[in-house]
């Protein structure tokens, strides 16, 4: 119910049990003044007439008298004598007054014959009707009792109070009290069904609303005061977890790693971006069953261990097969408290793929080095051996034997240098001393060095640089690309051949190429030739000196000069090497740090 | 009830999956084994294929369970139908991986081949054939599974010309021949599993669409033709 409504009802009950109330209470007391002042005149008639007829005399005609008296006074007048046998009455007449049956019991002749008057509100038989009597003894009259009486309905409280007026008047306040309650009731419940709306809406999220305040009590404003405490807070609560959520789920998301949580029955309960991106199936994973997402046997089984066995389980996850990816696959089961079982499990994908192959890059690079530096240094303690063991070896073969250690001392000297280049080449502590090169200059010395050497195995080596080709790098390092890849161009030749030094720009960049007519490479090692120790032909390689870093090198210069280097070859008819400049400059500019 | 039967249906995806997902997994470690002459893995397939051969017992008893307590029909009783028959093709493959890697343990013990390029170019065609598959039983993907079927034919004629490169490198060295004919073997377990894919393919569009696509000649079906290689 309302508050409105309960306000008027009871305001309503209120006033018509009070106007009942005030309805009764006025028709008993105006009844009780009338029959009061009835009686009082009734006495006062009896005792006028009882003296009238104590005057009169024992002959008198009562029967005369009597309706006399009645018609004068408009009361019913009786005589009644000392047997209780009615001698006159106004209202049978002198010829019935026999019908009337022995009075002697009447209340009030029995209390005139005691006290003289006697009063009685009762029921009359002759009238048929409520009657107020009052009898007198009349003095000395030997027994007479003198009675007057009205009829009930004679004793109306007075003309103006009829109850049918008292029941309008009244009826009319009622109204007016039923109106005044309903605008009371409304008056009052009005602010608090302006908050009961208001707490409505802020329940249905509209947490910008003002919660009106407009009423004039002081428990209103509190309330009111106190559902607004409730809005801010409630919006401050929904701003919170918005944020919260909103962090959460940049974090879930924004991570490399995959993440998946499961409930304890393996279904998927959420998943972030990066462990879709792992799904070959590109199933939706989330209320799946985690054996259905994944096909990774090692991974299922994780999974299942960790929830079973409650605690954390690491696992290596091998899955280039599928994916081409390496995980580490990290486990951990939730409790709500301890001791209890898991009730979900949080697994953490980090991949490390690139960790395994930069592991197994560095592996297969000491193996390397140590295999390089071996063979010198074998062939080294070889000789020393020799040297030490034969006392009678003549000094042409101890001389050779020298040779041999000087040469093999000299390769090792020359890998540790190229080591030590590349090194500080690939972690970037050497600095490029950049600055315009003259090409054509660089490449008709370099050809002039290599002429001995070439014209030994019949190549030869000649210089296309058109002249006052000018690139932007640092000319000791040119240089030394330059050496690199004629060398290998004029070792791995064929007798006839020849090398060729070009030069070209074409579009916004640089090329200097290096073209043979070599042994040439095979299509399918083209881009490992710059992988270090990497060789096409082993045994052909270590023969001619080589240390197998010589392309390496090349490759990370050219990248600190920002440009490239490619190769393009054909089996049996030869290489071009091509390096790329930029046409911007790259590096210092000369003399800035020297 | 009805929860329970939707449970026991997923339960055996996830089973059929799981197995699937081991059997991918022999394959790949019988691939390795072979690529890069590890011993170890490739007796680390024949251990493992117990496991298989675990899940497969788990997986009939599972498909008998529902076929005796529920009224199946339509979509339902295809799923259910199409794990009976996977299971054991997948069981299958499982068992190539076991023999193929028994295989590699003793030709790693001698020299390279050189037709073992072809061979391994043809494993790894195979072993994306089962991984498609497996994808297309996942996702219910019915035009998936048709490309995997088609795939089968390209993996036919690699397997001819492995046939033809063993042959002559036979003829010229008699010295491989016992090397030439394992590898021979290896690649016909691989031209099987290959097979085998396609059976599963065939059971998937069985599955998605309730089309019989297999043996065309009979059910008239638009299928492959049927002077293809071997079933």
């Amino acid at each position: 119910m309302t508050l409105r409504r309960r306000l008027r009802r009871l305001v309503a009950g209120t006033a018509i049990v009070a106007v009942s109330v005030a309805l009764v209470a006025t028709w008993v007391m105006a009844r009780s003044a009338a029959r009061g002042a009835a009686t009082e005149r009734l006495a006062g008639v009896s005792a006028l007439l009882a003296d009238s007829l104590a005057d009169a005399g024992p002959g008198a005609d009562l029967h005369a008298l009597s309706d006399q008296w009645s018609k004068s006074l408009q009361v019913r007048v009786s005589v009644i004598d000392r047997t209780g046998t009615v001698l006159a009455d106004s209202t049978m007449g002198r010829d019935n007054v026999a019908l009337l049956g022995d009075h002697d019991g009447r209340p009030e002749i029995v209390d005139a014959r005691a006290e003289g008057l006697g009063t009685a509100l009762r029921y009359s038989q002759t009238l048929g009707e409520e009657s107020l009597y009052v009898a007198r003894s009349v003095p000395g009259s030997g027994g007479l009792v003198l009675r007057v009486s009205l009829p009930a309905s004679a004793l109306r409280p007075g003309r103006a109070l009829t109850p049918g007026r008292v029941i309008v008047a009244l009826g009319a306040g009622l109204v007016l009290l039923l109106l005044a309650s309903g605008w009371l009731a409304a008056r009052r419940a009005k602010p608090v069904e302006q908050l009961a709306r208001a707490a409505r809406s802020i329940a249905g999220g509209d947490l910008e609303m003002r919660v009106p305040r407009g009423a004039a009590d002081e428990e209103h404003q509190r309330l009111a005061a106190a559902v607004d405490r409730l809005r801010v807070r409630v919006d401050d609560l929904q701003r919170e977890r918005g944020r919260d959520e909103w962090l959460l789920s940049t974090i879930v998301h924004g991570m490399r790693e995959g993440l998946l949580i499961v409930d304890d029955e393996q279904r998927v309960v959420a998943a972030n971006d990066a462990l879709r991106g792992n799904l070959s199936s590109g199933l939706e994973p989330v209320g799946r069953l985690q054996s259905e997402v994944f096909r990774h046997p090692d991974v299922i089984r994780t999974i299942e261990s960790a929830l079973s066995t409650g605690d954390e389980v690491r696992q290596r996850v091998d899955d280039r097969a599928q994916t081409g990816r390496v995980f580490d696959l990290q486990v951990s089961p939730l409790r709500r408290a301890e001791g209890e079982h898991p009730h979900a499990a949080v697994a953490l994908f980090y991949d490390v793929t690139r960790l395994e192959t930069l592991e197994s890059v560095r592996q297969t690079f000491v193996a390397d080095v140590s295999h390089e530096l071996r063979t010198p240094l074998t062939s080294i303690k070889a000789a020393v051996e020799t040297l030490q063991d034969d006392d009678s070896i003549d000094r042409e073969r101890a001389g050779r034997f020298l040779e041999m250690i000087e040469r093999h001392s000299r390769r090792m000297e020359m890998l540790v240098d190229d080591l030590s280049d590349l090194s500080r080449i690939e972690t970037g502590s050497i600095e490029l001393v950049a600055g315009p090169v003259d090409v054509h200059a660089l490449a008709r010395r370099i050809a002039d060095d290599f002429s001995e050497q070439a014209q030994e195995i019949g190549v030869t080596v000649t210089n296309e640089v058109p002249e006052g080709f000018v690139v932007h790098a640092d000319p000791r390092r040119l240089d030394q690309i330059l050496v690199n890849l004629v060398d290998n161009a004029v070792k791995f030749n064929r007798p006839g051949g020849g090398v060729r030094i070009r030069g070209e720009q074409r579009g916004g960049e640089q090329f200097v190429e290096v073209v043979d007519t070599g042994i040439g490479i095979p299509s399918e090692s083209a881009e490992r030739v710059f992988h270090r120790f990497f060789r096409v032909d082993v045994a052909r390689s270590r023969e001619s000196g080589g240390t197998g870093l010589g392309l390496a090198i090349v490759k990370h210069l050219m990248q600190l000069h920002g440009g490239r280097v490619q190769v393009d070859s054909r089996l049996g008819e030869g290489s071009r090497f091509t390096l790329v400049f930029a046409r911007q400059p790259v590096g210092r500019p000369r003399g800035s740090d020297a | 009830m009805e929860r329970h039967f939707e449970q026991q249906l997923e339960l055996l995806s996830a089973s059929l999956q799981r197995m699937g997902g081991l059997v991918e997994q022999a394959i790949g470690r019988s691939v390795d084994a072979l690529v890069n002459r590890d011993e170890s893995l490739a007796r680390m397939v024949v251990e493992d294929d117990k496991q298989v051969d675990q899940l497969e017992l788990e997986i009939d008893r599972l498909i008998m369970e529902i076929l005796a307590r529920y009224q199946l029909a339509a979509r339902d009783l295809r799923l259910v139908t199409t794990a009976m028959k996977i299971a054991p093709d997948l069981e299958r493959m499982a068992d190539h991986a076991v023999n193929i890697s028994e295989r590699v343990i003793d030709l790693i013990r001698e020299p390279p081949l050189s037709p073992i390029v072809d061979v391994r170019s043809m494993a790894q065609r195979a072993q994306e054939m089962v991984h498609r598959s497996l994808d297309a039983y996942v996702t219910h993907d019915a035009a998936l599974a048709r490309a995997v079927i088609r795939l089968d034919d390209e993996l036919d004629e690699r397997m001819e010309a492995v046939f033809r490169a063993l042959l002559s490198h036979m003829i010229e060295n008699p010295a491989t021949i016992t090397r030439s004919i394992r590898l021979t073997f290896i690649a016909k377990y691989f031209e099987r599993i290959g097979d085998q894919a396609t059976n599963v393919c065939e059971q998937i569009v069985y599955m998605v669409e309730g089309q019989v696509i297999k043996h065309p000649r009979l059910t008239g079906a638009p299928g492959k033709s049927p002077e293809d290689g071997p079933r």
